[in-house]
């Protein structure tokens, strides 16, 4: 565990978070902070900028007109959509395009950004909530398989191979075959660049939701099951994780309306990744 | 109803409705072999048939 844990420090030095998204994130916190103000850090990272107005205009948000300033962007989508658009890009950025045997990463991405779309919809209807960084838990959830596959190739594919092989999933076949997962990768990352508790909190219980004290781990649960049955993107296996049944109970899902919510679950959700790059 | 020719492929000659011919098969298949694990489960045995649903109606994509 500690060769892993000198592999993550070493890993997480070169993975840094930009400074930009720091600074983004502490102005939305702060009360005193407009949109320009927001705008004018954005706009100090052409790149970034430049990658935000590209989803914003992306077919995904669906507007006529085409957004051609950040301001107008953060005036029109909001503070917290710029924070996790910002945030997507970086995502997208870290992303390696290696593909292993027929997983590949872009479709991994689809799939994270599914689980956060799926996951704002839940907590909307249920009305469990405020509905804010849930996006960001799901983009981020599982962030680890992405860093495993870009910086552990060998652990990475031999998984993969022993996940399909088995019918069982990703964290099921690390747990067997490798002394370190995905989980553990993800939470000692986000923990490096100083997400909140809460999304560390998913990170380690979205697969079993029971163990923690916060609502959030249910809602990615339930978030990254619907995003599996739903084959909204390439989450690296085909199996489902056990369902907690209190994750029903917590979301008010009645499970005789399951396709009436699939349905809706279809239309705000991107089935390509050409759809929003 | 639909006559053979409708469904099978196209270009194929067949006096014989094959099950991957019909439409959504290979979508259904792989929902089936999904759940292979939870048939005593009725939660996912409900998830499953409103996927079934929603294959049918060619709402899944493939």
């Amino acid at each position: 565990m500690n060769d892993i844990r000198s592999r993550l420090d070493e890993i997480s030095d070169i993975l840094t978070i930009p400074d930009v998204l720091v600074e983004v994130n502490t102005l939305i916190r702060s009360p005193y902070s407009s949109a320009s103000d927001i705008a004018k850090v954005i706009n100090r990272d052409l790149a970034l900028s430049a990658k935000i107005l590209k989803l914003v205009n992306s077919p995904y948000y669906g507007f006529t007109k085409q957004i051609t300033s950040i301001n107008y962007a953060i005036v029109i989508l909001g503070y917290n959509t710029i924070r996790d658009l910002a945030i997507s890009v970086f995502i997208l950025d870290l992303i390696d395009d290696k593909e292993c045997g027929d997983f590949n990463p872009k479709s991994f991405w689809q799939f994270s950004v599914n689980v956060g779309i799926i996951a704002e919809h839940l907590v909307e209807r249920s009305r469990l909530m405020r509905n804010d960084g849930i996006y960001v838990a799901g983009l981020l959830h599982e962030i680890g398989v992405v860093i495993l596959n870009q910086f552990f190739p060998d652990e990475f594919s031999a998984a993969y191979r022993y996940a399909r092989e088995n019918n069982c999933t990703l964290l099921q076949a690390e747990n067997t075959i490798l002394d370190f997962n995905h989980i553990v990768i993800s939470e000692y990352i986000l923990q490096r660049w100083n997400f909140p508790e809460t999304i560390l909190d998913v990170c380690r219980y979205c697969y079993s939701p029971e163990i923690s004290k916060d609502l959030l781990p249910y809602v990615i649960h339930m978030s990254n099951i619907f995003c599996r049955v739903l084959r909204l993107g390439n989450p690296a296996d085909n199996a489902i994780p056990e369902l907690s049944a209190k994750a029903l109970n917590v979301l008010n899902i009645d499970e005789n309306n399951f396709y009436g919510l699939f349905k809706d679950i279809l239309k705000i959700t991107i089935h390509s990744v050409s759809q929003i790059l | 109803m639909n006559d053979e020719s409708d469904i099978n492929a196209p270009g194929q000659n067949s006096n014989t409705i094959r099950n991957d011919d019909l439409p959504y098969e290979h979508v259904i298949r792989r929902i089936n072999d999904m759940f292979v694990n939870y048939s005593q489960n009725s939660t996912m045995l409900a998830m499953r048939e409103a996927l079934l649903k929603l294959a049918n109606e060619g709402l899944l994509d493939e």
